[in-house]
């Protein structure tokens, strides 16, 4: 087989070449020296396949924009595309959503007040769970998958920093109070545990949790063990709610029984908490079922028609983008007090954590928080009404979301995020 | 700390007033249902606050323990709109979990919902989402053992600092899906449901009960009370007639309801004020209400009368002289809120007083409204005789 990887070159200083060729952005992987970014590996199958379909479709001259659209739409298909194409297409936007990611990681970094995790196990606790960045894309509503992407990996970080000090928990009472429903079942999924099973486990935790509450006084994250009569109770609801949901079978449940469940639940939770992240390191992709590209399912093209609604919605992006700078330089000029200004700057500019920034000024970390939250609350207000007025679209809460996302970039750009 | 979503910190002293808004509800599960939601409300009115919007709890304070039972979420007026705070405990934020009474009960559905996760131990709560009322009914799924709708992470605004932005500016969009009105409950299903349901041994009584017949129950604000009243296992918190007795009870002097003795003037009108001396010829109960940005009196009292037991219900601007102003209605409903004859009083100009007189039997209960709708306003049923 042929190599599956090679390397490109670095052409620009560190921290990395940012790639621009459509098929460098939907093939290469970044690769890691040490925990930091060195270059980009390119993964052969998946630059055939770019080229391929470049050479295939009449629009190589796309945009960067039309290529992400392209492969969400086949990603999404799942009625006349086969498993295998969409697949690639999830390969591809991985490829693309690198960037992203890293940029993700690197803020995330820098900001999170603890962290035993570098940016690079940060990074790949980011792309393990790329498939929530494409599910939640939406390209109708104009969204760019850039920052939409690096937002939501943000998150994905955030709380999966968040869930390896929930796992901490020593309690597994407190922890099953600390689960959502959708990470319970997913956990026992994992187990894996069938359906059935996991609707009765699922049912069970819901009538423990409406029941088995902590006080506020005591220290919930030391809930203690509940008493039998607690367990009775729980049992009871659990019966009589089974009947209603057709899971009762065979004799009434006891609370032995419900016990053990629950017990299994937190080991179900904790286990899926504490994947092991460090273990999943080195290059993606795995180079794999070359030959098989080209039989590949031919996939549908984007109609003409539609290939235009997507430029439309990049050029109305685009004039979203430039009308806001200009009125974001008008704005922030009306941010009065000096020390408001000092705080956006310290903080937008990059690499000062919002502790330090607290040492700097004399206050807490909290009020620093707030007050950038507060700041940009400010400025989005101002600028809503009048971002409506210039691009003459009626203001909704999807354009004010969109003004917010393009106001965080402007921020970080308007005060040099240099330290990248 | 970071990201788009929003940490609040919440002092010792907020979390010492939630300890005491939430210990008295009792049932432990209603409790730190409290608990969590008021120190959510805690760091939300405050932020809310600093952003320029005066949110005010919905339908009032008084009535937030007859909530807590049985649904997570406050609610909070912001102007014309209305703000479900969502509190939960668990710490991952990927799923979104709104009761459906906050979404399928007309009074009570909100413009927009809040997603916030409170860490009590560490007394912080963190905004992460929201999302407007007709997007939810468009894309939330519904959990019928829980009734629930559920939101993915992805489909929130998770730019909480739009919020203050959509609750301030005129958006294009409307904010609120249509929605089906709930059954009406006949008076003597209610009472029956009320018994029923009021048993403080049946865990999770809605669960028992159809959605739109529970809906139907809880969305009446007097009978949510009364069932919040009988599962604390309270004495009857609403009888007229004790309350002139014996002194406003507990409940009813939370709703604001305060007891006047009434003495005989010497220009032969009647006064109210603390005994001097005089002999009492009557007993006056009246409550104050914030009504179009002016304060009013709702006044009780008995009537000596030959058609028997007969009460009168009057209101009057809280300053003396001032007139009621045209548009005012003053009207009584029986329990189930149905009408009878002669039960409102409307104001066509500026009067003095709006009054309604009303015979009663034994056992007969009542409840008021007003046009327009007095702040905080929380539908009250009151036993008569």
């Amino acid at each position: 087989m042929l190599s599956p990887t090679k390397e490109v070159s670095v052409r620009s200083p560190f921290p990395f070449y940012r790639r621009a060729e459509i098929v460098e952005l939907f093939s290469t992987y970044l690769s890691w020296n040490m925990g930091r970014p060195a270059g980009w590996i390119a993964d052969a199958q998946l630059q055939l396949s770019i080229e391929h379909s470049l050479s295939r479709l009449a629009q190589a001259d796309a945009s960067r924009r039309f290529w992400v659209l392209y492969w969400h739409r086949i990603w999404q298909d799942d009625q006349t595309v086969g498993a295998e194409a969409r697949r690639l297409a999830a390969r591809h936007l991985c490829a693309y959503l690198q960037e992203a990611c890293y940029r993700a990681a690197r803020r995330a970094s820098t900001r999170f007040t603890s962290t035993r995790f570098e940016v690079f196990d940060l990074f790949q606790i980011g792309m393990l769970k790329c498939d929530r960045v494409l599910r939640g894309f939406q390209p109708e509503r104009g969204d760019s998958l850039d920052n939409y992407a690096t937002s939501v990996f943000h998150s994905i970080i955030g709380e999966a920093l968040r869930q390896h000090q929930e796992a901490d928990i020593s309690s597994p009472w407190a922890l099953l109070r600390r689960v959502t429903q959708r990470f319970l079942s997913a956990s026992l999924g994992q187990v894996p545990y069938d359906a059935r099973t996991i609707r009765c486990y699922v049912l069970a935790w819901i009538c423990f949790r409406e029941l088995y509450c902590p006080a506020p006084r005591r220290d919930s994250a030391r809930l203690a063990d509940p008493d039998s009569a607690t367990w009775q109770s729980v049992c009871a609801l659990y019966h009589r709610e089974s009947i209603g949901q057709g899971l009762a079978a065979g004799p009434p449940p006891t609370p032995q029984l419900i016990e053990q469940w629950l017990r299994q639940c937190a080991v179900a939770v904790r286990a899926a908490l504490v994947p092991d992240v460090r273990s999943l390191g080195g290059a993606p992709g795995d180079g794999t079922a070359l030959d098989r590209l080209e039989t590949l399912p031919v996939v549908q093209q984007p109609s003409e028609f539609e290939r235009l609604i997507a430029q439309e919605q990049e050029q109305e992006r685009e004039a979203l983008h430039e009308r806001l700078n200009a009125l974001l330089g008008e704005a922030i000029i009306q941010v009065q007090a000096q020390a408001d200004r000092d705080l956006l700057q310290l903080y937008y500019q990059g690499g000062t954590t919002q502790s330090e920034i607290g040492e700097r000024f004399g206050i807490r970390q909290w009020t620093v928080h707030r007050r950038l939250k507060r700041l940009k609350a400010q400025l989005l207000e101002q600028l809503a009404p009048r971002c409506a007025q210039v691009l003459h679209r009626p203001l909704s809460l999807a354009l004010l979301e969109a003004i917010g996302t393009v106001l965080e970039e402007w921020l970080q750009a308007y005060h040099g995020d240099r330290c990248e | 700390m970071d990201s788009n979503d929003l940490w609040l910190e919440i002092s010792e002293v907020g979390r010492e007033a939630a300890r005491q808004r939430a210990e008295p509800l009792g049932a432990p599960a209603a409790v730190w249902r409290a608990y969590l939601g008021s120190l959510a409300l805690a760091g939300v009115q405050d932020w809310l606050c600093e952003a320029g919007c005066v949110a005010r709890i919905w339908p009032g304070e008084a009535a937030l323990p007859s909530f807590w039972p049985w649904v997570a979420g406050t609610a909070l007026a912001v102007g014309e709109r209305r703000l479900l705070v969502v509190a939960g405990e668990a710490s991952m934020a990927d799923e979104l979990r709104v009761p459906q009474e906050w979404i399928d009960i007309p009074g009570w559905a909100a413009d927009y919902y809040l997603a916030a996760q409170v860490e009590p131990e560490a007394g912080a709560v963190q905004l992460w989402g929201f999302i407007s009322h007709r997007h939810l009914k468009e894309v939330a799924v519904y959990d019928a053992q829980c009734r629930q709708y559920c939101l993915l992470a992805g489909n929130l605004v998770r730019e909480v600092a739009c919020l203050p932005a959509a609750l301030h500016l005129e958006l294009a969009e409307p904010t609120r899906a249509p929605l089906a009105a709930l059954p009406t409950v006949p008076l003597g299903q209610a009472r029956q449901l009320l018994a029923r349901l009021g048993d403080p041994a049946l865990p999770m009584p809605q669960w028992t009960v159809p959605f739109g017949l529970w809906g139907a129950l809880i969305a009446h604000g007097g009978w949510r009370q009364k069932l919040y009243e009988l599962r604390l296992g309270l004495p009857e918190q609403r009888s007229v007639p004790d309350w002139i007795q014996a002194g406003v009870s507990p409940l009813g002097e939370l709703a604001g309801w305060r007891r006047w003795r009434l003495r005989a003037e010497p220009g032969g009108t009647r006064a109210r004020g603390r005994p001097r001396g005089g002999p009492p010829v009557g007993m006056l109960l009246t409550r104050r209400l914030r009504i179009a940005g002016a304060d009013y009196e709702l006044q009780l009292q008995p009537v000596e009368s030959p058609h028997g037991n007969v009460w009168r219900f009057e209101l009057q601007a809280a300053e003396v002289g001032e007139p009621v102003p045209p548009g005012f209605v003053l009207r009584l409903l029986a329990e189930d809120l149905q009408g009878f004859a002669n039960n409102e009083d409307s104001a066509e100009q500026p009067v003095e007083r709006l009054y309604v007189e009303v015979a009663v039997d034994l056992g007969d209960t009542l409840t008021w409204e007003i046009e327009p709708e007095p702040e905080g306003f929380d539908r009250e049923i009151l036993r008569l005789a």
